[in-house]
This record gives C-alpha cells, structure tokens and sequence, in this order.
C-alpha cells in the first residue's frame, strides 16, 4: 500500500529516499546541581532569655553567607541561562537559508 | 543607396513571404490529424520532461541548502554546548565556594551558642526581645 501510494505520488512529491530527514540538536540542559532547590539555611539561635554579643554577630554573619550563598545561585542559574539562550540565538541565526 | 532604393529591395525580398502568409490567411492549409496529434505529443512530452528537470533543479538545490544549514546548526549548537558546560562548572565552583562559607558561618553560630558563658568576660549580653523580628526556632 505504502508503496503503491509512493509510486503514485513519485511525481509530485518524491518517495521517500528524496525526503529530507531531520534530528532535532539541542544544548545540553541545566546542570542538576545548578536546578537543585537550595536548603533553608541552619542560622537559628536557641531559645534563651539573652545572648553574648559575639553571638548576635555571628547569627547576623550566618544569615548574610546565606542570603550570599543563594544570591549566588541565582545568578549562576540566570548566567547558565543567558549562555544557553545566546547560543540558541546563534544556532538559530545559521539555520537561516 | 538612397532610402527609395532600400525599400525597393526590402520589399522585393519580402513580397515571397507576404504572399505566403496571404495565402495561408485565405486558404490555410489542411493540417493532417497525425501531425496534430504527433504536435500534441511532442508539446505533452516537453511540458512532463521540462517540469521533471525544474523540480529535480529545485530538489537540488533545497537539499543543498538544507544540508549546509544543518551542518552549522550542529556546529553552532556543538559549540554552545561546550561552552555551556564549562559555564556550568564555573558556576558550580562558585556556588560551592558560597556554600562552604555558609556552612563555615553556620558551625561558627552553633559554636557561639554551645559555649559556657563566663561571667564577667561575657558581661556585655543582648537580651532576646532586643534582636529586631526576636530569634525563632527553626
């Protein structure tokens, strides 16, 4: 039947050794390390009436690693993003006939 | 040769011709079926053939076109992905530098907090209700 159809069509369309065949190519994606959810950071004080000074400064030191730590994240993940976008963009731009 | 002569000459030559298609005008000739047919034939074949050479010219060059396309669309993509990958590893050696220094601020908290006061050298306390939003228990 298939090949019926082919014949028939030969003229018009081509079978199917003349069809153009095509692979889709993509870049590789994210890293899992770079999507993985980032734990909420261990920067908590214990539950006491009052607290030594170098304390207060430390929790306040934790507290700025982390927000640090996640900022860092983030921009790489956008960073990660940017690249894959730019490279796109090229790929696309060679795809032009 | 003057103009009047030229045009003597030009239509000497020609007067065969137009008497030809005078003729052919008053009388035309009758055209055999075979010849019409052989005609039609002959136009058929050229019309198949010349629509054959125009589409294989086309198919051609599309496929051309398409595989030189393709082959720098892998380029560029082989080439994005190499450098997405080592932008990866870059960043990934950031983040676990940042880390680090968390879980470095993070051990350093729950040092603080496990040490024994000592009276006098630790007089300088803040008292709880003072720590602006107050401490929570995570």
């Amino acid at each position: 039947m298939t090949l019926a159809a082919c014949l028939l069509t030969a003229s018009l369309a081509g079978c199917a050794s003349n069809n153009v065949v095509t692979t889709v190519a993509t870049l590789p994606p994210v890293s899992a390390e770079l999507m993985r959810y980032p734990a909420p950071p261990k920067c908590a004080l214990p539950q006491r009436a009052d607290y030594d000074a170098r304390e207060v400064l430390a929790y306040a030191h934790c507290y700025k690693a982390a927000y640090h730590a996640l900022a860092g994240r983030l921009s790489g993940l956008q960073k990660a993003v940017a690249v894959r976008e730019l490279h796109q963009a090229n790929a696309v731009k060679a795809s032009s006939l | 040769m003057d103009f009047a002569a030229m045009r003597g000459r030009a239509e000497a030559l020609a007067a065969p011709v137009v008497d030809r298609v005078q003729s052919i005008r008053i009388d035309p000739p009758a055209v055999p079926l075979s010849r019409v047919l052989i005609g039609v034939a002959v136009g058929v074949a050229l019309a198949v053939g010349g629509a054959w050479w125009i589409k294989r010219e086309r198919d051609a060059w599309w496929r051309d076109k398409i595989a030189a396309s393709s082959s720098a669309v892998r380029a560029a993509i082989a080439k994005g992905g190499d450098a997405a990958l080592l932008t990866d590893e870059d960043i990934i050696r950031g983040i676990a530098h940042a880390d680090t220094q968390q879980t470095v601020a993070e051990n350093r908290l729950r040092e603080m907090a496990d040490r024994k006061t000592e009276p006098g050298r630790d007089a300088c306390r803040v008292p709880a209700h003072c720590l602006a939003g107050g401490v929570r228990k995570q």
